[in-house]
């Protein structure tokens, strides 16, 4: 064991586990210092005297929508991590209807929207769209695309799904309005989360959303617009209807 | 008895909610930047008396806005007070230059943490 690793007794597995100070570890405390400073604030907001029922109604969702996205992320990262230890390079795919994906996320990330004064929209889409991939796996990277895009955009402004077919693949993306970020912090986000170093910070998301991509066959990547950006992922359509 | 101006620079909507509550009880006229272009442009009309920022921003971090602040005449010496969750990562940091003058953790710090800081650096001025 290296100076700075330490080991940890998990009773319920019967097993030691060996933590190791790596630029992993050091990433996802990162991330989740931010989230949890912002739960313990709100939470001695709301306990003071005096508040109004409605300040005190605002500091509970916001704390309720706060530790979700804790929690998506350390779920995010579990499953990135089982899926190495079980050296699942790639997934098992299945046709995954991604219209009505997009109908799902968007639903799921209603409650953060209302909380944050954004609002989500989903494509009209002639036909359908399905793609080949990993649906959980496809859930996650679009969650994570829009959560950001809900957290990080402008107030009061609208966060778009996008749907498009390219070159035998379906490509959905998520444009939001916030500030743009230059080439290198991209490149940087990606490149070094979750598994090679320490992310900016809303890198790691970036870094865990090209992962489970890459898993199903498929690649992420980002467009910049004059007053937001879009980052998408691309992912094998299926031939199945072509096929009938 | 004038009315202090306070800018806030925090690109968290919630967190700069809570600030802003904080400083608005307790009479401060308060000011929030939600990026350090937004705050460089509230400078010049706003005139704080201090500044309060976030060091981790959207994309970028506050110190190229410190260091614009410590470029002008006008505004070297407005105090500054930076309130983060890598307060133990810059501690060390010789950041007097940049009109520094204290440094709140996110991650510990107290409801009413805020203010006592912003007393302490207006009397100490």
């Amino acid at each position: 064991m290296k100076r700075g690793d330490f080991s940890v007794n998990d009773s319920r597995l019967g097993r030691s586990t060996e933590i190791g100070l790596t630029p992993e570890v050091a990433a996802l405390a990162h991330e989740l210092k931010t989230p949890l400073s912002l739960i313990r604030q709100l939470a001695l907001f709301a306990n003071q005297d005096g508040l109004s029922e409605v300040q005190l109604q605002q500091s509970l969702e916001r704390i309720t929508a706060t530790t979700d996205r804790a929690v998506r992320l350390v779920g995010d990262l579990t499953k990135v991590f089982s899926m190495k230890d079980s050296e699942l390079v790639t997934v098992d795919t299945e046709p995954v209807n991604v219209a009505s994906l997009c109908e799902e996320v968007a639903h799921e990330l209603w409650p953060l929207c209302v909380a944050n004064d954004k609002q989500i929209e989903i494509p009209s889409v002639r036909g359908p769209f399905i793609a080949v991939g990993h649906r959980e796996l496809l859930r996650r990277v679009l969650i994570n695309y829009a959560d950001n895009a809900i957290k990080y955009s402008d107030d009061e402004s609208v966060v778009r799904f996008s749907l498009s077919r390219k070159s035998g693949n379906i490509r959905v993306g998520v444009r939001d309005s916030g500030p743009i970020l230059s080439r290198s912090d991209i490149s940087r986000s990606v490149k070094s989360a979750p598994l090679t170093g320490r992310p900016l910070s809303s890198g790691l998301g970036l870094g865990i959303a090209e992962y489970f991509a890459k898993c199903m066959q498929g690649e992420t990547g980002s467009i910049r617009h004059k007053d937001g950006m879009t980052f998408y992922v691309s992912i094998p359509s299926s031939e199945q209807l072509s096929l009938l | 008895m004038s009315i202090i101006k306070v800018l806030l620079l925090e690109d968290d909507r919630w967190q700069a909610d809570l600030y802003e509550s904080q400083l608005k009880s307790e009479g401060y006229q308060v000011q929030v930047a939600s990026s350090p272009h937004d705050a460089v442009m509230m400078m010049d009309d706003f005139s704080p008396s201090v500044v309060i920022a976030d060091v981790l921003l959207k994309g970028n971090t506050v110190f190229p806005f410190l260091h614009e602040l410590a470029s002008y005449e006008d505004t070297w010496n407005v105090p500054v007070i930076l309130i983060t969750t890598e307060a133990e990562m810059i501690s060390g940091t010789n950041l007097t230059q940049y009109g520094v003058v204290r440094v709140l953790d996110k991650s510990t710090m107290g409801v009413d943490d805020i203010i006592t800081a912003t007393r302490r650096v207006l009397n100490e001025g």
